[in-house]
């Protein structure tokens, strides 16, 4: 036996609980780190959602699901869910496609690209709540620009928020603006990764330029394009700031979404039991989307 | 041989020791921290730092106060703070009480929060810090505020320095020009937008501020002209909003853009000569007033608010903020000599002449500022018998911003009146359950 472990010292006993030893001591930090910053505050937050916990009027009973029964009662929670979805969808896929035509133009270009790319980057860089603030007072109907150049050209100054149409899109557009220069930087990044002599060779086949998009830049660039969406989609399904700061949730409730719901539950009401149901509603969501992209993202490689 | 390489037990020997270091250095009380460059100090300074959370208008007049006054000859240091708005705030309070560390010693605070915040118990009572014979400066009409607002099971956790009426401001210029005199009535408001509506310039008769969070006071204001309080959600509520909706879509009275407008942006149009008069707190007059190339008298005249079908004496209502101070203050003892301070008898006075804000119907503070700046309008208001107390609701923040989301959906024509009428009893039954 000892000759066998003098052998092979990797099958010995003492070597075996020297490598677990490591392998914890090296894990160990990052799985307490993990544990403490997200496995407690979720499960927290699921024991809360089953709980009357309430700040102001001193609660805190189980309640079994009463939280969950009482959220198709609440129209709000019920417009929220559907603008949250409704909004997440349709910036993801304006995102993306402007992302993907930004990227293609600074591509392409020859000469001012580091420059493109930097002031591209702006919108990026600014903070949400700060644009938001900014975009409330640009679409002011006396002072803001946007109207006043509205007017300019139209003779109509447009009061974009007193209908929940126009408020929607103020606010889905604000949120492409956003975050559409750094979606157009990933892509450009997945662009410059496309050898050019795959270009050359479909040019030699008498390919023309859309076909060459179509062909050849979109499916390399569709791994990209599945991973973003789903980075895009998660990201912006708990999002705040922007909604926060440009219309409040206003006309109505036409605009509020899940976070800002959650927010308002349990920041302003106190009521943070509820406020973690309709939390633990927001992770289900994001978990389905994200399921739903991994197996999207699967099958686009196995095209590949 | 010296020149060893680590071994796997050395390396974690050693990297467990570094990491215990780092958390007993983590876990240990941390070691007072040197006075920073250029940090305020006052000249005898050892009571330490008090910090004070005040509004961003309010910011240089209570450093005005505390040294102007001699507070700073106590030997404290005060730091005076831009508190974040509302919603932040209560996020900024909410986490550092429930980790036992305030963010501030002293919160100048208003309505809203006043019930929120004494119901969660995050204040001090205040009672054992005031002389006995401090509540006799307080009129009746205060001391029914305090009671209402400042008392939660018999302790006193707020103290108003403030009693804030709203006001209706007017161009006197414009009026005059038309030949017209200040609105009386709701019939003769509506008539305003025939006169000085100008759409195609952006110029209306009327303007407010209603966008989330601040639809609630007016529509509480309008509701108590109609006769009727904003939480009932009765016919009231419903003859105040149908009102509204005429001036803003069928009299053209009021600018639509009003529903997307905060104080401030209501403010900015009004000294834009894009109003001819308007509903405004009292911090109008110190805004006003700040435009100097714009200013002049007759350009912010106050009036009398019209009168609705609830008559004269439901015409206005007054709110008010007040000092308190807050569990878990990291300077206790010295967050109780501020508030002692602030609220004085004969410092209460000297605050108002210092800037409106201070302004109260305390017996000191009306002797003390006589007929100057806006004391002259309380006055007026007062004398006229026209100011009621705020519409109140033990959920106050709640069921106003569920009111709001309900009165916003109805004004953007989103709801019908009926369903808007609805949507609020059902909204209001749900808090009562």
């Amino acid at each position: 036996m000892q000759q066998a472990a003098s052998i092979n010292p990797r099958r010995s006993p003492h070597w075996r609980r020297r490598t677990v030893i490591t392998f914890w001591a090296l894990v160990a930090p990052v799985l307490i780190l993990r544990l403490v910053t997200s496995v407690y505050p979720i499960g927290h937050t699921i024991w809360l959602s089953f709980t009357n916990t309430h700040l102001i009027e001193q609660t805190r009973d189980f309640i079994g699901l009463d939280n969950y029964r009482q959220m198709p009662q609440d129209p709000a929670i019920q417009s929220a869910i559907a603008f949250t979805i409704i909004s997440v969808l349709a910036s993801t896929a304006l995102q993306l496609l402007l992302g993907l035509l930004i990227a293609l133009m600074l591509n392409s270009a020859r000469r001012g690209r580091n420059f493109g790319r930097a002031i591209n980057l702006i919108p990026w860089a600014i903070p949400g709540i700060t644009a938001a603030y900014a975009f409330r007072w640009l679409l002011d109907d006396q002072f803001g620009l946007i109207p006043e150049w509205t007017y300019l050209l139209t003779g109509e100054r447009p009061l974009l928020f007193l209908t929940a149409f126009s408020a929607r899109t103020a606010l889905i557009l604000l949120n492409v603006w956003k975050s559409v220069s750094f979606v157009a930087i990933l892509f450009l990044a997945g662009l410059q990764g496309v050898p050019t002599e795959v270009y050359e060779a479909a040019k030699v086949d008498g390919a023309n330029a859309w076909q060459g998009f179509w062909s050849i830049t979109l499916p390399l660039v569709m791994p990209l394009i599945v991973t973003m969406s789903l980075f895009l989609m998660i990201g912006q399904l708990g999002g705040i700031d922007l909604v926060y700061g440009l219309t409040g949730g206003g006309p109505g409730n036409a605009t509020a979404t899940l976070g800002l719901r959650i927010f308002q539950e349990g920041m302003r009401f106190f009521k943070f039991g509820y406020a973690s149901a309709i939390s633990v509603v927001l992770l289900l969501l994001i978990c389905v989307i994200g399921a739903l992209g991994m197996w999207v993202n699967r099958k686009v490689e196995v095209n590949l | 041989m010296t020149n060893k390489a680590l071994s796997r037990r050395d390396f974690l020997r050693i990297a467990g020791g570094a990491a215990s270091v780092g958390l007993l250095a983590a876990c240990a009380p941390a070691a007072p921290t040197a006075p920073q460059a250029g940090a305020e100090q006052s000249p005898a300074s050892d009571g330490g730092k008090i910090v004070i959370a005040v509004g961003a208008w309010a910011l240089d007049s209570h450093k005005a106060v505390v040294d102007k006054l001699g507070f700073l000859d106590s030997g404290y240091t005060v730091d005076v703070q831009v508190q974040p708005s509302g919603d932040e705030l209560s996020a900024s309070l909410t986490a550092g009480i429930a980790s036992g560390a305030s963010p501030y010693d002293v919160l100048d605070f208003e309505d809203g929060m006043a019930i929120t915040y004494s119901r969660s118990g995050f204040f001090e009572p205040l009672d054992d810090l005031l002389p006995d014979d401090f509540w006799d400066d307080f009129p009746k009409t205060l001391m029914d505020v305090t009671e209402l607002w400042d008392r939660h099971e018999g302790k006193t956790f707020r103290i108003h320095h403030n009693f804030e009426a709203q006001y209706c401001w007017y161009r006197k210029d414009w009026f005059d020009a038309k030949g017209i005199k200040a609105p009386e009535t709701w019939a003769e408001v509506a008539e305003l937008g025939k006169v000085f509506t100008d759409e195609a310039n952006g110029v209306w008769a009327t303007e407010e501020g209603l966008s989330p969070g601040f639809l609630s006071v007016f529509q509480g204001y309008l509701t108590r002209q109609a006769g009727g309080n904003i939480f009932d959600v009765d016919e009231t509520w419903a003859t105040a909003l149908q009102y509204l909706a005429d001036l803003i879509y069928k009299d053209k009275a009021m600018n639509p853009a009003s529903m997307q407008k905060s104080y401030d942006q209501q403010n900015a149009d009004y000294t834009a000569d894009k109003v001819a008069f308007m509903r405004q707190w009292p911090f109008f007059y110190e805004v006003a007033r700040a435009k100097k190339e714009w200013f002049a008298e007759e350009k912010a005249v106050v009036m009398m608010p019209p009168v609705g079908p609830g008559g004269k004496e439901n015409s206005t209502y007054a709110a008010g903020w007040g000092y308190g101070i807050l569990k878990s203050a990291p300077n206790q003892e010295g967050a109780q000599k501020l508030l002692q301070f602030l609220v004085d008898k004969k410092n209460a006075g000297q605050m108002a002449l210092i800037d409106t804000w201070y302004l109260s119907n305390r017996h000191s503070v009306l002797e003390a500022v006589g007929d100057k700046g806006m004391a002259k309008h309380l006055k007026e208001y007062t004398d006229a018998g026209i100011i009621g107390n705020r519409p109140f609701h033990p959920k106050f923040s709640e069921a106003s911003t569920k009111l709001d989301e309900i009165t916003s959906a109805f004004l953007t024509q989103q709801i019908d009146l009926d369903t808007c009428l609805q949507q609020g009893k059902d909204a209001m039954a749900a808090l009562a359950a």
